[in-house]
């Protein structure tokens, strides 16, 4: 299961980058999809899912969506 | 038990108080951002806790009680358009904002006595992540303001006072961070002009070096008699506004305007985009501080040794000016603080 992150800070011009910590970073008014691989360290990291990190947030809002296949190199 | 940690985990949020004291929770929905600083100092101050001197055949305190306390300490953060807005608000300036965006931040210096409860001041909620603790104070105002050059940086240093100190939940705080904007080496430049309301400041002048501006309201908390201890409001006191720089000696007319006790009127402007053809007009950030009645408090001129510069090391104060204000703050932002 991965997760969709939505920024929506409303003292901020859109498209400005938001790092919202653990090496992610999100447009203002846009979002960023986050694979298996990614949710998983982030779990790691913080003890919790994308999900409850961002629960209380009034800027981030998280949705979950259908897992993403992590491209590969060749 | 939890590891020890270093500052650069932390973090600090600034809230603007939808009312003065009100705390604006980093985890609840309020205006405010996570500010990138470089050092904090804020801190739960109790000057006189109370140590009981009761005589009972001993030689040692025996009791002690809390006494009554505020919230004291220093922000220093390299100068970013993005943030400055936040600390412009909770001061004893009138701010006024205008622009499409980005937005034009102005602040003059107002003389309002205090921070009276169920007044009109504003104030911001700071709170302070420390190895995943969280501190959060409120009925914060930025009592003095240094504006800085540090390797051609623009940094500012605020002194805070509070009101009250308490604790937030530092899990459930989501910190977010902005891109960097910070004002280097090409940004800044200074103008000298003739005192006056609207002084043109048409030709920079490239003879100084450094600069800091500082505007203390001295400000001291108040404690009133009722059941918490924590300040009831912030006094004000003499707005003292002064700055320092140095510049090449190549003449004596700022030297006679020293003696002469002379009226000048002096503008730092920092912008980014920077560089020879940078406008403050066409910059997407800014921060400019004009001075429009000033007068040399000092001007030192010596033969500081033989291999030295002839410089001038001026210490100026501003002071008021009939029909304007004695100084203005300003800020070019992308932030839209309603």
């Amino acid at each position: 299961m991965g997760y969709k992150i939505e920024a929506d800070f409303e003292q901020a011009e859109k498209g400005a980058i938001i790092g919202i910590g653990f090496g992610l970073a999100v447009e203002n008014g846009g979002s960023v999809e986050v694979d298996d691989e990614t949710a998983a360290l982030f779990k790691e990291e913080t003890g919790k899912t994308v999900h409850e990190y961002f629960q209380k947030s009034k800027t981030i809002k998280v949705t979950t969506v259908a897992s993403k296949e992590k491209g590969g190199d060749d | 038990m939890a590891d020890a940690d270093i500052g650069g985990a932390g973090a600090v949020y600034v809230g603007i108080e939808s009312t003065y004291g009100t705390p604006n929770d980093p985890a609840a929905a309020g205006v405010g951002a996570w500010v990138p600083v470089l050092n904090e100092s804020i801190a739960y101050t109790e000057p006189n806790r109370y140590y009981s001197e009761q005589i009972r055949q001993e030689a040692i305190h025996f009791d002690v009680k809390q006494s009554y306390y505020h919230v004291e300490g220093e922000i220093t953060m390299e100068v970013d358009g993005r943030f400055l807005p936040y600390f412009l608000y909770p001061s004893r300036h009138t701010v006024t904002k205008s622009g499409t965006g980005p937005y034009t931040y102005s602040a003059v210096p107002s003389k309002k006595g205090s921070t009276y409860p169920g007044g009109s001041a504003k104030g911001i909620s700071i709170g302070v992540i420390r190895n995943n603790v969280g501190f959060l104070y409120t009925g914060c105002v930025v009592n003095q303001y240094a504006f800085t050059l540090e390797n051609g940086i623009g940094r500012v240093t605020m002194s805070i006072l509070g009101l009250k100190e308490q604790p937030f939940d530092a899990s459930l705080a989501t910190p977010t961070w902005f891109a960097p904007a910070l004002f280097g080496a090409d940004a800044h430049e200074l103008y000298v002009d003739a005192a006056g309301t609207a002084p043109g400041f048409a030709t920079a002048d490239t003879t100084f070096n450094g600069y800091t501006f500082t505007a203390n309201h001295n400000g001291e908390p108040q404690n009133r008699l009722n059941r918490d201890r924590s300040a009831t409001y912030v006094k004000y006191g003499i707005t003292e506004v002064s700055y320092d720089t140095e510049q090449d000696f190549t003449s004596r007319t700022e030297y006679d305007n020293f003696v002469a006790a002379n009226k000048r009127a002096l503008r730092f402007e920092a912008i980014i985009p920077g560089g020879s053809g940078g406008t403050w007009g066409a910059a997407t950030s800014g921060y400019r501080i004009n001075v429009y009645n000033t007068v040399y408090n000092t001007y030192e001129v010596g033969l500081s040794g033989m291999g030295d510069l002839v410089m001038a090391r001026i210490n100026g104060r501003g002071i008021g000016i009939t029909g304007g204000s004695g100084y203005k703050i300003e800020c070019i932002s992308p932030t839209n603080i309603t």
